[in-house]
């Protein structure tokens, strides 16, 4: 009896709600622990970034000069810098600086590198290969001169600075979308869609692109972690973001040479460095991995 | 199960770390604490009486001393750790401290510097100054040789300070020599012509004997004589060598050191020329100086005991002075010079006097210095004048004092007409990032801020843009007034000792070395008074006025302390720095 | 093959002269001159400085006169360091300590441990998929990855030279003073390495003919070492001719911190200096390199992937 039972229970439970590839995506992204993980580190991050006032106890700027350097203790948690300024708020407030970098140097990148590899690889042809040949001339500067030859000519400012880790890193984003369009430009839908009469513009926006951003946010999620660490490098040679403003990278900078003495001033803005770069990297793994059959599909 | 293993081993690792890290080990802290007790002691009369006592011995402590200094051996030679790069050995053309603390070594001036500012004489042997003060007749050595063994003669001293003034070196510290009669006319000429030269009013008047005419007599010009632009210089060398003469295995010097090696960036190597005419006397044989950039590998070669000096991060300053060892070798001498606050005269809100003496008098220099950079030794500045050059003044300028300054302060606003501290405009202080600069200023906009109310704002620079940027203020027809900034740092270390090159080569209306668009009627006298003065006193005076004109009355300048020179030496060796220019390495030797 | 290969070469040309023209621009847009010192200069000296580097001609003119020293070799001088011309600033020295050497040395050192390291930890990774080893394997690669080198540098220095004083602090020239700066600049490219070959091994132990070779009852030694590896290794080999272009002409901060006298402080300082030639001759010097690498990979892509011909 039992046994019937459970024979006629099954095939209801074998049919599953009807379902879009990416909803599809998205709970293989939820059942991934470590992305998961990661996918709430950034929503802490984005948090603090946003309600920096009130998160922090301290304002990043409130200094006490009886009180300079002192180890982590109750008032301050992960204790105070060279002017007596909490550590812990300078942290929170530090995401700011950290999410801002990875927006805007992630936008700049996104902008510039999807309108031209999309240009090129819609256009194909003597145009791809010439656009491809400049992008090889990209690819021969070293990142870390052209960034600072960059932010130079753009002169002080926080915006700067973004925009010049931004503008240095579009071609990996290029070559990705121009290599998507290339592939994706000679599929089915494509030939029907210009049968039909669609416009190229129509044809860009409509069906190629939304096909093409998969690959496109997991290269970028998994490029942030290396923004981040490029304004570290930055705010080392002295050319990060502009003081008063608190950033991650300026503090393990100020704070490594005297590691031995005050090890709390480069631990703690290095361990968030460390764990934001993990987080992105984790969320990455598990983007790639939950929008990978829908890779597959288009490849 | 493979995700909630990762998933759970990474938390574990990520809460392992957090626990690690958030309980730093204390740093021990050595105090030694005298404790005086009174014992009462009980005098008891002696009865003789035999009796057999055990005595139990316990060997009174000794302090431990010191171990002995981890060091390289002496025998091969001082290790003295270079900085950076020296960008050139070119006498003429070499201005930074690092090039100079080798060539110091290769070359020999007319006169050295003492340890106490004073001048001894060292190619020279004597001078004489005409009745009217303007002529030098100075007498060399007979015994002066080139590292090749060529006589070192007057005219080579004439070639040096001429290839300085033409126009074609492009020397940049020819302008302290224009105080020669002819100097300026060369160096500000389109090209070098005989005539030009001829007309440079110094001269060999034999092999032994140079002469040097002023335009105007000069109270101060002996201690020129012991600066680099009075080096002698091979003239034939150069032709023959071209733009190699410089390089190891080609300068000829004539001090008391040969240059033996130059790697560059990595290593510079001089070695005692025996010929020297003092040689017997230059007890240390060899120097390596080794190029290493980062104070913070500098501080781990010198603790690894791999040289014998070093610079060190100032992060580490407060383990420095803590440390029983290093805080012995931490050596602090004077350096002339002073870090200070230029203010913009001709821009709001800093055009009226009343805000600068509130800004000047909100500053707590002390805890700046004692807190934040933990510079306890170091002098906070109120004048312009540092303490070991004449003129020095302790008790004029500006204090920290609050309600002064809140005085200051209101009567600025009713004068005004501004309500709140708030209404007055952005005060914008413009500085270049490196070193600690950064801290330093934090620290004055945050005390400006909390102290009186004013908004500020800080916009950094790098230094090669910096000071373009404010040379384009000065350059006419624009004038600080043009220019967004209300404060500007900078620093001056001088030159030689005389208030000279501080009041009037820096700070004086008109001088290209100053931006705060200033003008003082009385100041400008007084500059001119002490030039021509010869009589010392009296010109201390004048300095000593025009410098509360400038750092009380008109408070153009905000100085906020004076420098020093500090450096990691091991015990054991002798050292001695005068307060200009680099020490004097054949004055070294390694203590027995 | 060698079609393949002079073609590629000839594609450098104008890629260099598109890398010169934009280096070039963006000097001439740079604020601030390398004429600035600590006491500013009259403007007369300045004029004549300016004469002398040629820097009054108009910039189309100052440009020509550097390609034309540029196809005879000749760098120029440098602005920073009077009398030295970047040939001489760059590669002089000799073979051995010449800076472009001797980067060239702790690079590839950095890379054989990069490489030496990091595929075996990969393969073991991935043959041993979510088994402790890897994972200890994959967390240390995280840690290697997010650590910056200059803050990895200064520890090992405290721990094995100050500390132990098992090694020299700094400097170069000797085999134990090879060590920390190899180990610091490889360990951020050996996590990178052992995730990449671990991702591209799962990938390629997945595939129909490994399954084949495993069913004809190849041994699994066999099985990996002839049929996987050899594949897994294509999107390391690509990635390796960046690398080792990145690593060969000099890591800023490694080369800082141990102060190494390499070429690669000249990427920070010759902006920072505004040494105008030193910029252009350190970015030529890169291209160039990467230039070479790229080919180098391609050519060994043949060798790895029998597939894969060039026309």
């Amino acid at each position: 009896m039992a046994v019937r039972e459970r024979a006629i229970a099954r095939p209801i439970e074998l049919m599953r709600p009807p379902t879009s590839l990416w909803r599809d995506a998205w709970n293989r992204l939820l059942r991934n622990k470590m992305a998961v993980t990661g996918g709430t580190f950034v929503l802490i991050l984005l948090f603090c970034a946003a309600f920096a006032p009130w998160v922090a106890p301290y304002h990043y700027k409130d200094t006490d000069f009886r009180n300079t350097r002192k180890p982590p203790s109750w008032e301050h948690i992960m204790g105070t810098d060279k002017l007596g300024r909490d550590v812990f708020s300078r942290i929170i407030w530090g995401t700011r600086v950290s999410i801002v970098v990875a927006i805007v140097g992630s936008l700049t990148s996104l902008v510039i590198g999807l309108t031209y590899g999309a240009i090129s690889g819609y256009i194909g042809g003597r145009v791809d290969n010439l656009m491809m040949r400049f992008v090889d001339v990209m690819y021969a500067f070293p990142t870390l001169l052209f960034i600072i030859l960059v932010m130079v000519v753009l002169g002080p400012g926080l915006m700067n600075v973004f925009i010049a880790i931004g503008i240095v890193a579009w071609m990996g984003i290029a070559r990705l979308v121009r290599g998507q369009f290339l592939s994706l430009k000679e599929k089915e839908f494509t030939e029907a869609a210009r049968m039909v009469g669609a416009r190229d513009i129509r044809i860009i926006t409509r069906h190629l692109l939304p096909n093409s951003i998969g690959p496109i946010i997991i290269a970028i999620t998994l490029r942030i972690p290396h923004l981040i660490l490029v304004e570290a490098v930055l705010s080392f040679i002295g050319l990060g973001v502009p003081p008063p403003f608190p950033s991650w990278g300026q503090m393990v900078s100020e704070g490594w040479r005297g590691m031995k003495a005050t090890p709390h001033l480069t631990i703690f803005p290095g361990l968030a460095i460390s764990l934001t770069m993990l987080a992105f990297n984790f969320l990455g793994d598990g983007l790639r991995d939950a929008l990978d059959p829908l890779m597959r599909g288009t490849s | 199960m493979f995700a909630r293993r990762k998933w759970a081993f990474v938390a574990l690792a990520v809460i392992g770390s957090l626990i690690l890290t958030a309980c730093p080990p204390p740093t021990p802290i050595v105090e030694t604490v005298v404790v005086t007790k009174e014992v009462p002691v009980e005098v008891t009369v002696p009865v003789e009486v035999t009796k057999i006592v055990e005595v139990i011995v316990t060997p009174t402590p000794t302090p431990t001393p010191l171990p002995p200094p981890k060091m390289p051996p002496p025998e091969e030679g001082l290790v003295y750790i270079l900085g950076a790069e020296p960008p050139t050995f070119d006498i003429n053309l070499a201005t930074d401290t690092t090039s100079h603390m080798v060539i110091n070594q290769l070359m020999e001036s007319l006169y050295n510097y003492k340890p106490d500012g004073t001048i001894e004489p060292a190619a020279a042997e004597r001078y004489e100054v005409s009745e009217d003060g303007k002529t030098y007749t100075i007498y060399l050595r007979k015994d002066l040789l080139w590292h090749d063994g060529v006589p070192c003669v007057a005219q080579h001293f004439v070639d040096g300070m001429i290839r300085l003034a033409m126009p074609e070196t492009a020397a940049e510290y020819a302008w302290l020599m224009y105080f020669i009669e002819g100097f300026e006319e060369l160096n500000t000429a389109d090209a070098t012509t005989p005539e030009l030269v001829e007309g440079v009013a110094i001269k060999a008047i034999d092999d032994y004997t140079l002469q040097i005419t002023l335009k105007e007599p000069l109270a101060f010009f002996p201690s020129i004589l012991a600066f680099f632009t009075t080096y002698p210089i091979r003239l034939d060398l150069i032709e023959k060598y071209g733009d190699k003469w410089f390089e190891a295995g080609y300068f000829v010097g004539n001090g008391p050191y040969k240059l033996t090696k130059w790697e560059h960036e990595a290593v510079v190597e001089i070695e005692k020329f025996e010929d020297w005419h003092d040689a017997d006397k230059v007890k240390i044989e060899k120097v390596i100086f080794p190029i290493v950039v980062e104070p913070a590998t500098q501080l781990a070669m010198y603790e690894a005991g791999e040289v014998h000096s070093s610079g060190y991060p100032s992060a580490e300053l407060p383990r420095i002075l803590e440390d029983p060892v290093l805080s012995k070798e931490f050596i602090r001498l004077p350096r002339p010079g002073i870090y200070y606050l230029g203010l913009n005269v001709l821009r709001e809100p800093t055009d009226h006097v009343l805000l600068r003496k509130a800004l000047a008098s909100a500053i707590d220099k002390r805890v700046i210095l004692d807190e934040v950079l933990k510079m306890t030794w170091r002098k906070d500045a109120y004048t312009t004048i540092p303490p070991e050059i004449p003129a020095f003044q302790e008790d004029v300028g500006h204090f920290f004092d609050v309600e002064k300054a809140k005085a200051y302060l209101e009567e600025y606003m009713a004068e005004m007409g501004y309500e709140e501290p708030g209404d007055i405009p952005l005060i914008r202080v413009w500085f270049n990032k490196e070193g600690d600069n950064i801290d330093i200023i934090e620290s004055v906009c945050s005390m400006w801020e909390d102290n009186l109310g004013v908004k500020t704002e800080m916009v950094t620079w790098e230094w090669k843009v910096y000071l373009d940027t404010l040379d384009v203020c000065n350059t006419p027809p624009m004038t600080p007034a043009e220019c967004e900034y209300n404060a500007y740092r900078l620093g001056w270390v001088m030159d030689y000792g005389d208030p000279n090159n501080m009041l009037n080569e820096v700070f004086a209306p008109g001088s290209p070395f100053q931006y705060t668009g200033w003008e003082n009627a009385r100041f400008t006298e007084l500059m001119k008074l002490g030039l021509e003065e010869t009589d010392m006193a009296k010109r201390i005076e004048y300095y000593k006025e025009a410098d509360k004109i400038a750092c009380e009355d008109v408070v153009m300048v905000i100085p906020l302390f004076y420098y020093d020179r500090t450096r990691l030496i091991k015990t054991g060796i002798h050292y001695e720095y005068p307060p200009f220019g680099s020490p004097y390495l054949k004055d070294w030797y390694f203590e027995e | 093959m060698l079609k393949y290969i002079v073609r590629r070469t000839f594609w450098l040309i104008p890629v260099l002269l598109m890398v010169s023209l934009i280096t070039f621009t963006a000097m001439k847009l740079v604020p601030g001159g390398p004429f600035t010192r600590e006491k500013p200069l009259p403007p007369k000296i300045r004029a004549n400085l300016e004469a002398k580097y040629h820097l009054d001609e108009p910039t189309w003119k100052q440009y020509l006169r550097y390609l034309w020293n540029l196809l005879h070799f000749d760098l120029g001088p440098s602005y920073k360091y009077y009398g030295r011309t970047i040939n001489d600033v760059m590669f002089g020295g000799g073979w051995l300590k010449a800076p472009a050497s001797v980067s060239a040395q702790l690079g590839l050192i950095a890379v054989l441990v990069a490489v030496g390291i990091g595929i075996p930890m990969g393969i073991i990774s991935a043959l041993k998929q979510n088994t402790w080893i890897d994972y200890i394997a994959m967390f240390i690669s995280m840690l290697g990855v997010s650590i910056p080198n200059f803050v990895l540098g200064l520890l090992l220095i405290w721990i094995f030279a100050v500390k132990l004083g098992w090694l020299p602090v700094a400097r170069w020239g000797s085999p134990s003073q090879v060590v920390l700066p190899a180990i610091t600049l490889g360990t951020g490219g050996t996590a990178f390495i052992a995730r990449l070959t671990r991702a591209s091994m799962l990938e390629v132990i997945r595939q129909d003919y490994i399954r084949t070779a495993r069913a004809k009852g190849l041994k699994e030694r066999a099985v990996i070492v002839g049929h996987a590896l050899k594949n897994s290794l294509i999107p390391v080999t690509t990635v390796l001719g960046p690398l080792m272009a990145a690593w060969m002409t000099g890591s800023f901060l490694v080369e800082h911190v141990f102060a190494i006298p390499g070429i690669g402080k000249f990427f920070i300082t010759s902006v920072v200096d505004r040494d105008y030639t030193l910029i252009m001759g350190t970015i030529m010097f890169y291209a160039v390199f990467l230039a070479i690498m790229n080919i180098l990979v391609d050519i060994s892509y043949a060798f790895i992937d029998p597939r894969i011909r060039y026309e």
